[in-house]
C-alpha cells in the first residue's frame, strides 16, 4: 500500500475541510456560545432623585433628567440600539449593532457596569430544547400500547373518575408553551379543538415572525399538554384523556429557533409575554446552564404575578439546568419505565417526576429515516416500547444536523412520533397544574403546588424525597380528588423555603412540615428572645401524613413586620416536636 | 402631732399603688404573638442573679448585671465589678458576657460601666427550593457593646444614667451595625424600697448592607424592689412597655438563708418561669458572687431549660 492519500480521501478530506468552514462562518456562538450582538440590562428598582442627578452628572448630562433619558443615553454610550424592553421586570435587551467579537461586547458592558442605574448586565445566552440527543421516526400506526406516559394507573383512574363525575373541571386555564412554537395542523386533520391553539402567540426569534412550529419539538409538548384524540388509538395530551379540550388554551410562545435553540433573552421576553397574556401556567422544556438574573427575575414576576411555572430539568445526566433550579420554578425530572430516574435526567434540584422515555444506547431504536414499510414500522414501534409519544407536523426542519430534530429530516403531513426526554415530562406536570387550576380557579400556585408534590407517588428509589425524582412521581388522581397514595410515613420534620428569605422579594416564604399521621398540630415563630412572632393552629382535619405546607410573610400577629434577624421555627404535634431556623433578610 | 407619720404613710400609700400598677398587666401572662423586633436578642437577660428573678431587676440595687436594665444602677455598686458569664439556650444559642463597672469618684462620684455580650448560633439551612436536604448552610451571630454613665442629682436619693448601645450582626453574607441609648432613673425614697424608670431607645437605627433601615421600638420599664427582714428577703416587679408590643411583667423573690452568703431566688419573667441560687463568699477583700439560674423558655419542649452561671467579682482599687 501506498503511503499517499488515496483520491477518494482527499475527496473526503477536502469535504470535511469545507464543511468545517461553512460550520464555522454559520456558527453563531462565540466565547461558549453568547449570542454575538445582544446584551441584557436590568436596571435597579426605584433609584431616588439623587441617583438620578449623580447619573446625569457622571454622564455629563443636565439634571433633572429621568429614567428613560437616562437609560437612552446609557445605550447610545454603549453603542447598543434598544431591541426590546420588558417593563415588568426593568429589563432592556439592546443589540450591538455591527459589532462582532468579544471586545465590542465588553466595552458595552464596561459602560452599563458603571453606571449606578445598572443592577445587572450580560452578554445573552444559549439555550436548547430539553429533548434526549435522541429520537425516534414519526409513524401514523397505532400506537396505543406505546404511550408510556399514558399507561400510568394513576392517569388512567384520573379518566375514569372524570368519567364517573368525581372530579369536576369548570375553568378555562390558558398554558404558555415556551418553545419552538406549536403547529396545529390543518384543520381538517387536526388534533387540537379549534381556538385551543391561541392565535396570539408570538417569536421571540430573530427573523421568524410566526409562532408556528418549525422543528417539531413544541408541538410535540403541546400535544403531550392538551391534544385531542381522534380515535382511541391516538396519543393524546393529559386534558385530552378528559374529553374536554375546551377547558385548555394554549398560548404559544416561540424562543427556540427550527434547530431547536436560542437566547436567554427570548425566554426572559416569553415569559414576560406570557405574564402579560393572562397564561395560569408557564411550561418550558428548555435547559439553560448558565444563571440568568434576568430570566430568574422574570421568573420571580410570573411566580409574584400567580403563574405556574414548570421546567424541564434537562438531560446531561448532570446538574439541573435553568429555569427549572430557580425557585419559583417546580422542576420536572424524567422517569423510565421502571420508574427509575432516566438515564439522562439530571438531578440535584428536583421538585417531582414523569414519565419521561428511557434513554437511548446507541443503536436503540435508531433514528435512520421512516419505516420502509408497514411491518417496519410495526417492528419499529415494538422495539421502543418504553417512549413518549405525541403529535408531528409539517415543519421544515434543521437546516445543520445538530441536535438531531424529532424527525430526523422527515417530512409528514400529520402524525406521531416518539421521543425521550425530561422535555416531554415537563408538559405532563403542566397539564396537572392546569387541570388543578381548572378544577379550583380560585387555587394559588402553592395550592396547586402542594397538591401536586404531596400526591406524588413514590418511585422506584423508594418513598420520601431524593434529589433525582424529588417528592415522586407525577400521580394526577392523587393530586385531583386530594389523596396522598405517595405519602410516606414521615417523622416530624420542619423547615421553610427559600431560606433565608426577603419578605421584599420572595413575598413568602413556604413552612414544610411533615407529619406521621393527620393529626393537630402547632407551628410557631420565635424571635431571638425567645418571644412569639407568628403561631398557627391546625386542626387534625387539615393536616395529611406526609408533607403538609402553610406559608408565612414575615410578618407577626400584629401585622407588623418582622425585623432582619434568624427565628426559631417549632413544630409541635402528638407530644413530639421538630426544630429549625428562619433567614428573614431583606 | 408631728408630719413625719403622715409623711410616711403618703409614702406607704405611693408605694401600695405603684406596685398595683406594676402588677396589674401581671393578668396579661401568656405570650402573644407580636415579637420579632430589631435586635430582639438584647432582650435576653443576663446574669444569674437576675434571671432567676424573672428579670424584675430595673431597680436592683448592687447587682452589677442589673445595669443591662437600668443604667442609673451602677451608682449603687459599692466596689468595682468585673463580670462574666455563659449562658446556655436550648436551641443550640449560647450567650456570652464580659463586663466591668464601678464607681469613679468615691460614693457621690459617677458609676459607669462598659460591657459587651456576643450571641453564638448554630449554622442555618440554606434552601433555595422545597427540598429536604439542605443546600448548604448559612450562619448568624450578633454582637452588643454597651456604654453606661450614671450620676447623682438628688444627694443620694436620685439618679439618672444614660447608656449608648452598638449593634453589630451578621446573617448569611449580609451585616448590619445600628445603635440605640436607654435613659434611666433610680429613686431611693425609703429605706427598703427603690424604684426605677428607663425609656428605652428613643433613638436608634440598623442599618443592614442589603440596604434597609431598621429601628428598635420605643419601650419604657418601671420597677420597684422592696427589702424585707433586715434585706434578708426582696421582691421585685417591673413593667414593660413598648410601642411594639403588649406590656410584660415580670416578677421576682429573694431569699437570704444566711445573709450575705446564700440566696435563693424565683422569678417569673413574663409568664415563663425561673429558679435559681447564688453563693457569695469574700476573699482577701475580693467579693465573689456565683449565681445559677434554670428558666423555661417558651420556644423549647416543656423537658428544655436556659442555663445561666455568672461569675461577678467586685474588688476596690
Amino acid at each position: 500500500m501506498s503511503g499517499r492519500p488515496s483520491g477518494r480521501g482527499l475527496g473526503l478530506a477536502l469535504g470535511l475541510a469545507c464543511l468545517s468552514l461553512v460550520c464555522a462562518l454559520h456558527a453563531r456562538d462565540w466565547r461558549t456560545g453568547d449570542a454575538p450582538d445582544t446584551v441584557v440590562v436590568q436596571w435597579r428598582r426605584g433609584p431616588d432623585a439623587a441617583a438620578l442627578a449623580a447619573e446625569a452628572a457622571r454622564l455629563g448630562l443636565g439634571s433633572g433628567l429621568g429614567e428613560a433619558e437616562l437609560h437612552k443615553a446609557l445605550h447610545k454610550m454603549a453603542g447598543a440600539e434598544l431591541k426590546r424592553s420588558l417593563d415588568l421586570i426593568k429589563v432592556d435587551i439592546v443589540r450591538l449593532p455591527g459589532a462582532v467579537g468579544a471586545a465590542a461586547v465588553d466595552r458595552a458592558l464596561a459602560v452599563y457596569r458603571a453606571s449606578g442605574l445598572v443592577a445587572t448586565a450580560g452578554p445573552d445566552g444559549p439555550m436548547r430544547m430539553a429533548q434526549a440527543p435522541s429520537s425516534y421516526p414519526p409513524t401514523d400506526l397505532d400506537l396505543a400500547g406505546g404511550q408510556q406516559n399514558l399507561t400510568d394507573t394513576a392517569w388512567m383512574g384520573a379518566a375514569a373518575a372524570y368519567s364517573a363525575g368525581t372530579i369536576k373541571l369548570q375553568g378555562q386555564v390558558t398554558v404558555a408553551l415556551l418553545d419552538t412554537g406549536v403547529n396545529p395542523g390543518p384543520p381538517a386533520d387536526t388534533e387540537f379543538s379549534q381556538g385551543q391553539v391561541l392565535p396570539d402567540g408570538v417569536s421571540y426569534v430573530e427573523g421568524v415572525f410566526s409562532s408556528a412550529d418549525d422543528n417539531g419539538h413544541g408541538t410535540f409538548c403541546a400535544g403531550l399538554l392538551a391534544a385531542f384524540p381522534q380515535n382511541p388509538s391516538s396519543p393524546s395530551g393529559i386534558y385530552g384523556t378528559f374529553l374536554d379540550p375546551s377547558l385548555i388554551r394554549i398560548l404559544p410562545v416561540k424562543v427556540l429557533d427550527s434547530c431547536g435553540r436560542g437566547y436567554t433573552s427570548n425566554l426572559t421576553s416569553g415569559v414576560v409575554y406570557a405574564v402579560g397574556q393572562g397564561a395560569r401556567v408557564i411550561s418550558m422544556s428548555i435547559a439553560v446552564d448558565e444563571d440568568d438574573p434576568a430570566l430568574q427575575s422574570a421568573c420571580e414576576a410570573a411566580r409574584d404575578a400567580e403563574v405556574f411555572l414548570v421546567a424541564a430539568a434537562g438531560n446531561d445526566a448532570g446538574a439541573t439546568s435553568y429555569p427549572a433550579a430557580y425557585a419559583q420554578v417546580l422542576a420536572v425530572a424524567a422517569l423510565d419505565h421502571a420508574d427509575m430516574p432516566a438515564s439522562y435526567s439530571n438531578s440535584g434540584k428536583i421538585d417531582i417526576s414523569a414519565p419521561g422515555g428511557d434513554g437511548l444506547s446507541p443503536g436503540y431504536c435508531p433514528c435512520n429515516g421512516p419505516p420502509a414499510n408497514a411491518s417496519a414500522a410495526q417492528a419499529l414501534v415494538a422495539s421502543c416500547p418504553y417512549a413518549i409519544w405525541s403529535l408531528a407536523t409539517d415543519y421544515p426542519g434543521c437546516p445543520s444536523d445538530s441536535p438531531p430534530n424529532l424527525a430526523c429530516g422527515l417530512s409528514l403531513a400529520y402524525g406521531y412520533a416518539a421521543g425521550s426526554g425530561t422535555s416531554f415530562a415537563c408538559p405532563q406536570v403542566a397539564a396537572a397544574a392546569a387541570l388543578l387550576f381548572s378544577q379550583d380557579p380560585g387555587r394559588q400556585v402553592s395550592d396547586v403546588q402542594q397538591l401536586l408534590l404531596r400526591s406524588a407517588a413514590a418511585t422506584a428509589l423508594g418513598p420520601g424525597y431524593n434529589n433525582r425524582t424529588g417528592w415522586g412521581k407525577l400521580n394526577l388522581l392523587g393530586a385531583l380528588v386530594q389523596t396522598h397514595a405517595g405519602a410516606p410515613a414521615s417523622p416530624l420534620k420542619v423547615y421553610n423555603w427559600p431560606n433565608p428569605f426577603s419578605p421584599a422579594k420572595d413575598g413568602l416564604t413556604t413552612l414544610t412540615f411533615f407529619l406521621p399521621q393527620p393529626a393537630a398540630a402547632t407551628l410557631s415563630v420565635y424571635d431571638g428572645a425567645g418571644e412569639l412572632v407568628r403561631h398557627w393552629d391546625l386542626g387534625a382535619a387539615s393536616t395529611y401524613a406526609g408533607m403538609n405546607q402553610l406559608t408565612w410573610d414575615g410578618r407577626n400577629g400584629r401585622g407588623t413586620m418582622a425585623a432582619n434577624g434568624a427565628y426559631l421555627l417549632v413544630l409541635q404535634s402528638g407530644g413530639a416536636r421538630a426544630v429549625n431556623r428562619i433567614g428573614l433578610l431583606q | 402631732m408631728s408630719r413625719r407619720p403622715h409623711r410616711a404613710r403618703a409614702r406607704s400609700l405611693c408605694l401600695l399603688l405603684t406596685l398595683a400598677f406594676l402588677l396589674l398587666p401581671a393578668i396579661r401572662l401568656c405570650a402573644a404573638d407580636d415579637g420579632g423586633e430589631a435586635e430582639s436578642w438584647t432582650k435576653l437577660i443576663i446574669g444569674g442573679r437576675d434571671a432567676a428573678l424573672g428579670g424584675a431587676a430595673g431597680a436592683l440595687v448592687g447587682d452589677p448585671f442589673a445595669v443591662q436594665f437600668n443604667p442609673a444602677l451602677s451608682l449603687g455598686l459599692q466596689s468595682w465589678h468585673a463580670s462574666t458569664q455563659t449562658f446556655l439556650l436550648p436551641d443550640g444559642r449560647n450567650l456570652e458576657y464580659a463586663g466591668l463597672s464601678g464607681l469613679a469618684g468615691g460614693p457621690t462620684g459617677m458609676g459607669w460601666d462598659i460591657d459587651y455580650a456576643q450571641l453564638n448560633s448554630p449554622a442555618l439551612e440554606l434552601r433555595v427550593a422545597n427540598t429536604p436536604q439542605p443546600a448548604g448552610t448559612f450562619g448568624s451571630g450578633a454582637s452588643l457593646t454597651r456604654l453606661g454613665f450614671a450620676v447623682w442629682v438628688l444627694d443620694q436619693s436620685l439618679a439618672v444614667g444614660l447608656d449608648l448601645k452598638f449593634f453589630s450582626q451578621a446573617l448569611q453574607a449580609d451585616s448590619a451595625w445600628g445603635y440605640s441609648e436607654d435613659l434611666g432613673a433610680l429613686y431611693r425614697p425609703l429605706g427598703w424600697l427603690d424604684l426605677g424608670c428607663v425609656l428605652e431607645n428613643p433613638f436608634s437605627n440598623v442599618s443592614w448592607t442589603t440596604g434597609l433601615g431598621e429601628n428598635l421600638p420605643l419601650e419604657g420599664r418601671l420597677s420597684a424592689v422592696a427589702y424585707a427582714l433586715t434585706r434578708r428577703l426582696d421582691l421585685g416587679a417591673d413593667c414593660e412597655f413598648s410601642a411594639a408590643q403588649g406590656p410584660q411583667v415580670h416578677l421576682g423573690l429573694e431569699g437570704w438563708p444566711i445573709a450575705g452568703i446564700l440566696a435563693l431566688r424565683a422569678g417569673l419573667d413574663n409568664g415563663q418561669w425561673a429558679l435559681g441560687m447564688g453563693a457569695a463568699t469574700t476573699v482577701l477583700g475580693v467579693r465573689v458572687s456565683l449565681d445559677y439560674a434554670l428558666a423555661s423558655d417558651a420556644s423549647a419542649a416543656a423537658d428544655q431549660f436556659q442555663n445561666r452561671i455568672s461569675l461577678d467579682v467586685g474588688f476596690t482599687l
